[in-house]
């Protein structure tokens, strides 16, 4: 079939193989293109993958420059490798707090692959959730490593039910010539949910830089010892600049406290993203809102927000600060580009955002504030009405502006594609204290 | 060295390694530029925007195995953006006479036929025609299932049938 059509362009094909090559244009081309590649570099992309359950949402981690490692219990202390977990969860009080009580089982499983080693040293386990932390030990140092947790299977060998965040590479473990990486994968689990005892870690290499083929699994068994989480049910509806929001319920437990959230689905504007809340007792001290990995979980309608857990620290009394919170004109929420002309066809008038190229792969954007380190787009719509995955996007920031940029899964698509704001750079804000208990 | 070790050398931040890669592909690079663009300069400066592109985002090769049809791929998309761009710019470059001289016909309105395809479809036709891969190393880099790229390239096929035909048509009618 088409044999005329394949013929020509056959004869196509001679006709451009005849075409003469200018190598030594080609080897300057490729020179100065890598040159002009290096100048524009400036500091790296921060890599992310973005799960596919759009459910969760990711906060790009920003490189801390204040650190200040918290001083541990003699006997935790002692345990080979603890330094550096503690190093890895200095951001989080309720963690630190966890371990300091011994509220962690020691598991120390390793699983060896074409010369990787890969241990999980320690879990903490609660009703709420699961937090495993794991060295990976390598032959060679490689650029940007990303070794990470890629699923949790449950006795059966089917993948648990978890949202959860992956991470390492603080610390000493930022050094390129680093052959050592600690990090740690935090599993969040439904009301009522429990993958059970026996599990399956399976570790992958998440940038693909092929340091080991396929994937390394660990097995591993959990204690029957769980704390109990402690649950507040409050109901309570606040105004923020006249958007209201209802706080259902607020449950604590050793890895993290959780508040869920209901806007009133008659709002104006959408609420996109609770940036600082924060819990607060009769002392002024405070607990914080996660800020790095998986931050909150849920969509626009309701959201679970997690925070660092009070939970081995109870106050006489504790309140909720609602703070900052990102929202978008319902008639904005999203916006329409044509990736073959790029061309943006509608926008929201007064983002401050500015497209620096639209192609069929991806976007890239700039933002005209510093270190809005939030992905703004996480899944895009075709005309078909085909969903496009948005698998990994890169930020970085200079003094003035935030960059982006976002590539997408499949070039398989119809334009024009419409892309909903998974984050936005508007806020509205309420500094209300609301009372959790007294 | 073999291509496979350069990749994974280049992906590690190699930067000889990612020189060597790009000039053991740089004829393949060069035609496909040529393909779409049509002359030398223009071509040369797609090698380099090219080089440019790769080289910021080697990373996050997702298959060291296709790194030579990423490279195209990217090419591709390069000049993709270079002919929107004139599309705004010019009127069709081609003169109606050109278009009179039968010997010359077939390669002119092939240039033609693909130039009224969609880009995916260009780019499809591209792979599988000019840079020879099979339809199971399409369906690999495209990720879609090797029927789809079957039924596409039909539909590709047929579209450059149409435009032959109607072509042919108004030759005969002048």
């Amino acid at each position: 079939m088409y044999q005329n059509e394949k013929n020509r362009l056959k004869e196509y094909k001679r006709s451009l193989e005849q075409q003469p090559v200018p190598e030594e244009l080609l080897d300057d081309a490729i020179l100065s293109g890598m040159k002009k590649a290096q100048q524009k570099k400036q500091p790296a992309f921060k890599k992310w993958v973005i799960p596919l359950t759009t459910a969760a949402v990711l906060v790009f981690a920003f490189v801390m420059t204040v650190r200040v490692s918290p001083v541990m219990a003699g006997h935790i202390s002692s345990i080979p490798g603890m330094d550096r977990i503690v190093e890895l969860i200095r951001h989080d009080r309720g963690l630190q707090t966890a371990l300091e009580n011994e509220y962690f089982e020691q598991l120390d499983v390793s699983r060896s692959k074409e010369g990787v080693i890969v241990t999980i040293n320690s879990a903490i386990q609660d009703e709420q959730g699961l937090v495993l932390f794991y060295t990976v030990e390598i032959p060679e140092p490689v650029r940007d490593p990303f070794f990470s947790v890629t699923e949790l299977l449950d006795e059966n060998g089917n993948k648990v039910k978890a949202s959860f965040s992956t991470g390492s590479g603080v610390g000493d473990d930022a050094d390129p010539e680093s052959t050592l990486h600690t990090g740690s994968a935090n599993f969040f689990f439904e009301k009522g949910y429990s993958p059970g005892r026996e599990l399956t870690v399976v570790f992958g290499d998440r940038q693909n830089q092929h340091v080991f083929d396929g994937e390394i699994e660990i097995p591993i068994t959990l204690s029957t010892e769980k704390a109990e989480t402690e649950t507040y049910e409050l109901n309570k509806t606040v105004s923020i600049e006249g958007q209201e929001l209802t706080i259902k319920e607020v449950n604590i437990s050793p890895i993290r406290a959780s508040v869920e959230l209901v806007p009133d689905p008659d709002n104006e504007k959408k609420i996109l993203a609770y940036e600082a809340m924060k819990m607060t007792d009769e002392n002024g001290e405070e607990w914080k809102q996660s800020t790095d990995g998986l931050t909150s979980t849920g969509d626009a309608e309701a959201r679970t927000v997690y925070f660092e857990s009070s939970y081995f620290d109870m106050p006489e009394e504790l309140s909720l600060i609602i703070g900052k919170v990102q929202a978008v004109d319902r008639e904005q929420e999203a916006m329409t580009v044509d990736t073959d002309t790029g061309e943006v066809i509608s926008a929201p008038d007064d983002s401050g955002i500015t497209f620096t190229s639209i192609d069929r792969l991806g976007l890239e954007l700039e933002i005209n504030r510093p270190d809005f380190g939030y992905s703004l787009f996480s899944q895009a719509t075709d005309a078909e009405g085909e969903t496009v995955d948005i698998p990994s996007a890169g930020y970085r920031s200079d003094e003035h502006k935030s960059m982006m940029n976002f590539t997408f899964e499949n070039g398989d698509y119809v334009n024009p594609l419409t892309i909903d704001f998974a984050f936005y750079p508007g806020w509205i804000e309420s500094d209300e204290v609301i009372s959790i208990y007294q | 060295m073999e291509l496979e070790e350069l990749v994974s050398d280049a992906i590690k931040g190699d930067d000889g390694a990612f020189v060597s890669l790009m000039q053991a592909c740089k004829t393949d690079l060069y035609k496909t530029a040529y393909a779409y663009l049509r002359n030398e300069a223009d071509a040369i400066e797609a090698v380099q925007e090219t080089t440019c592109r790769a080289y910021q985002s080697i990373q996050t090769l997702q298959h060291p195995e296709y790194a030579k049809t990423w490279l195209i791929r990217i090419m591709i998309n390069v000049c993709q953006t270079e002919l929107q761009k004139r599309k705004k710019v010019t009127v069709h470059p081609f003169l109606e006479d050109e278009r009179s001289v039968d010997h010359q016909h077939s390669t002119i309105e092939t240039t033609e036929a693909l130039e009224s395809l969609s880009p995916k479809e260009r780019e499809l036709i591209h792979l599988k025609y000019i840079q020879d891969l099979t339809i199971r190393q399409v369906a690999e880099v495209l990720e879609m299932p090797e029927g789809t790229v079957k039924t596409k390239l039909y539909q590709s096929l047929s579209r450059l049938k149409r435009w032959f035909e109607k072509g042919d048509d108004q030759h005969v009618s002048k």
